[in-house]
């Protein structure tokens, strides 16, 4: 009897494993960087200016010239065709981001060590 | 021409012996019996004629049954031309030597057979060649003279039997049975052959020719002249026809233009635009069907690195068709590098139009080429480089348009920006895989690379943060610049954004009965908050009627941010419980879905 009992509890045991953990909500954009982020937040600000926020140079005012001189439907194509190039670095960047976020550049020390 | 017709036979062979021989050092028939004291030494002497000028030597044609009527009837008397024959011997000149050698490969009667192997000289040199190559053509001959210098020519089936580099492999056919006679004979053919090829003007001879270059097949294997029979005769069947009949044909169609230095620098620029189609069609740059009715159907595709070819050299220390190997194709100047096996000469760019492959060409039909061109960018989107700029600026003088300058400077801002983003981006393809490296080495990524890809990814983020603002000031301007314009753009977020707010505002105004009877005046506020919600689900709705883009998660992730901002604090808790989590939901999906995330913002 008590053999039967335990035969009946073997085929009632499910396989299924539920090891499933609930979803993170919050899910931090690149796992391990908060750390980062505020040291570095700090120590950059001494830094000097990327070369996009720095004020407009000559090159720069040569620019607006050429497009203010520049009729309606060229310059609406120019700005579409930089839209287009945004797009697609953004596409890019996404790519690159995610790639970055599955080889775990900031965690995997961390992993190795409690492993 | 028919009453002595023994007699005439006799001429006719010593007609058609007179340039064999040339090559074969024979002698004409009815020498038979003498001696043999001419030998090759007068073999390729020139006929005068009765003015003592050179006689001029009529081509064979295929297409004229009675080339030898022709030229017998032409020519001034046998007998006089006979004792030149024998008695003066002249210099040969480069020329005629080119030409006599075409005579072995005329066909031969077996009378000629029985005196070739009679009268057998011993070769004065041996030649240690094997016959490889062979000159089989019958009839190297042009079948009529169309307008064109190289058009003319119908020798565009073999250019590859003569290299001229290695003469010493030129031999004449020899039949199976052939004995050691014909051998020798053959031999000593070749031999005069290298020593021909080596003239200039030889070399010049055989390139204008015979040599064909992949590109310009297709374009020359017609004579102009039987397309031209073609137009105005469609049902013309017959191939052989008298020398008076054909040219009657030819007066049917009209008056030919005179031969001037005008007629072939027309002809050569006809032949220019002609390449440039086909190059065109083999770039998958073609896409106007009716420019390129003019290109025959059949088109050679480009060669690839690696083909064997016969190109054309033209440098200073050698000259001439060389054999050699492709190894790489050069679309803005249409030119192929080209190793040339021959040591010591290297690698030098041939032209295409001078470059012909050893094998025949691979061709491919033009209608396929037509339907696989490239979609072409119109000619605004292209990367606008100063030059077209100027261009630009040139030829719209006229409407100077004026902007506000802050589309300008958001503009020119704009442009930075995404050069800044670009080499970013770059940046951190590179870092990801030397991380990529380090993980398939197991090694240890150290902190010194963390914290720059840290900085890294920071810095993308602040850039993004630019960059959406000045994309925000740019959509709005543009939507003042151009309002009709700005609805064709589907990817500006706000234009999204306020898209739904419009539509939720015109739901509400739809709908006013309703939601007056319902609302009281003060309660402005949830109606706006209705409002807000309404344009919400919209964004949602969005999201599943089209392909999801980055643009439009960035306008629900915004009004959210905006919906959220509006309520008081003990709301925003509620908010993010019933609403935001869901929200978040269907984000997540969408982002694995469509890896769009812009990982900047929260």
């Amino acid at each position: 009897m008590p053999e039967l009992d335990q035969q009946k509890q073997q085929c009632l045991v499910a396989m299924e494993t539920l090891d499933r953990s609930s979803p993170e909500l919050w899910p931090e954009p690149m796992p391990g960087m908060s750390g980062f982020a505020q040291h570095i937040r700090a120590s950059s600000a001494t830094d000097k200016q990327p070369s996009w926020k720095q004020p407009p140079d000559a090159h720069d005012m040569l620019l607006v010239q050429r497009y203010s001189q520049m009729p309606l439907p060229p310059l609406l194509d120019e700005l579409k065709s930089l839209y287009d190039f945004a797009y697609n670095l953004g596409l890019e960047e996404s790519k690159e981001m995610t790639r970055g976020k599955y080889l775990n550049i900031f965690t995997r020390n961390t992993n190795k060590s409690s492993d | 021409m028919d009453s002595d017709s023994s007699d005439m036979e006799m001429e006719d062979e010593c007609r058609q012996t007179k340039l064999c021989p040339a090559v074969l050092g024979l002698q004409p028939v009815n020498k038979r019996n003498t001696p043999k004291i001419i030998e090759s030494s007068n073999a390729g002497k020139d006929k005068l004629n009765r003015r003592g000028m050179p006689a001029r030597i009529r081509k064979k044609n295929k297409l004229f049954f009675d080339e030898e009527v022709f030229n017998t009837s032409k020519n001034p008397s046998v007998k006089q031309e006979r004792m030149m024959y024998v008695n003066s011997p002249k210099k040969q000149t480069p020329k005629k030597i080119v030409e006599s050698k075409l005579e072995p490969k005329t066909p031969k009667t077996p009378k000629q057979e029985k005196i070739v192997n009679q009268k057998l000289q011993t070769p004065k040199v041996s030649v240690k060649t094997t016959p490889t190559i062979k000159l089989k053509t019958p009839n190297v001959k042009t079948p009529i003279k169309s307008a064109s210098k190289k058009s003319t020519e119908n020798g565009v089936a073999k250019p590859k039997t003569i290299k001229l580099e290695t003469p010493k492999n030129i031999v004449s056919t020899s039949k199976p049975k052939s004995d050691s006679l014909e051998r020798k004979r053959c031999q000593n053919v070749g031999l005069r052959l290298r020593k021909i090829f080596q003239l200039p003007k030889a070399k010049n001879w055989i390139y204008y020719e015979w040599f064909y270059s992949n590109i310009d097949k297709p374009l020359l294997y017609e004579s102009d002249f039987m397309m031209c029979v073609q137009d105005f005769f469609p049902s013309f069947k017959i191939k052989t026809m008298t020398r008076t009949e054909w040219c009657m044909l030819r007066r049917m169609m009209g008056k030919p233009r005179r031969c001037s230095q005008n007629f072939f620098d027309e002809e050569i620029r006809e032949l220019d635009r002609r390449r440039r189609k086909i190059r065109l069609l083999q770039q998958r740059k073609a896409r106007d069907e009716l420019l390129f009715k003019d290109i025959p159907d059949e088109i050679p595709l480009q060669l690839t690195v690696g083909t064997k070819v016969t190109a054309m050299l033209r440098n200073n220390t050698e000259d001439g068709l060389f054999n050699g190997t492709i190894e790489a194709l050069d679309v803005s100047n249409n030119t192929y590098r080209i190793n040339f096996d021959k040591p010591g000469l290297g690698t030098h760019s041939v032209l295409d139009y001078e470059v012909c492959s050893n094998q025949p060409p691979e061709t491919i039909s033009k209608n396929v080429l037509l339907q696989m061109c490239r979609p072409r960018i119109p000619y605004h989107n292209r990367s606008i480089s100063p030059e077209t700029k100027v261009d630009l600026l040139k030829t719209d003088q006229n409407t100077i348009a004026q902007y506000s300058m802050k589309l300008l400077e958001s503009t020119v801002k704009f442009r930075k920006i995404l050069t800044a983003k670009k080499q970013y981006v770059q940046t951190l393809r590179n870092m990801n895989s030397e991380a990529e490296r380090m993980v398939l080495y197991n090694e240890d990524i150290t902190p010194e690379f963390q914290s720059r890809y840290a900085k890294i990814v920071l810095d993308l983020d602040n850039l993004n943060l630019h960059l959406t603002s000045v994309m925000c000031v740019l959509s709005e301007e543009i939507k003042v610049l151009a309002p009709e314009e700005a609805e064709t753009w589907p990817l500006i977020t706000d234009y999204l954004q306020n898209q739904s707010f419009d539509e939720a505002e015109q739901m509400i105004e739809h709908n006013k009965e309703v939601t007056d009877s319902r609302f009281m005046s003060d309660d402005q506020p949830m109606l706006a908050l209705i409002k807000d919600l309404l344009a919400l689900m919209l964004q949602v709705k969005t999201l599943t009627e089209n392909e999801p883009t980055a643009y439009e998660l960035d306008a629900l992730k915004r009004t959210m941010v905006e919906i959220k901002l509006k309520l008081s604090q003990s709301n925003q808790k509620s908010f993010e419980n019933c609403v935001e989590i869901h929200m978040q939901q269907i984000q997540s999906s969408l982002d694995t879905f469509h890896t769009l995330s812009s990982s900047n913002r929260k």
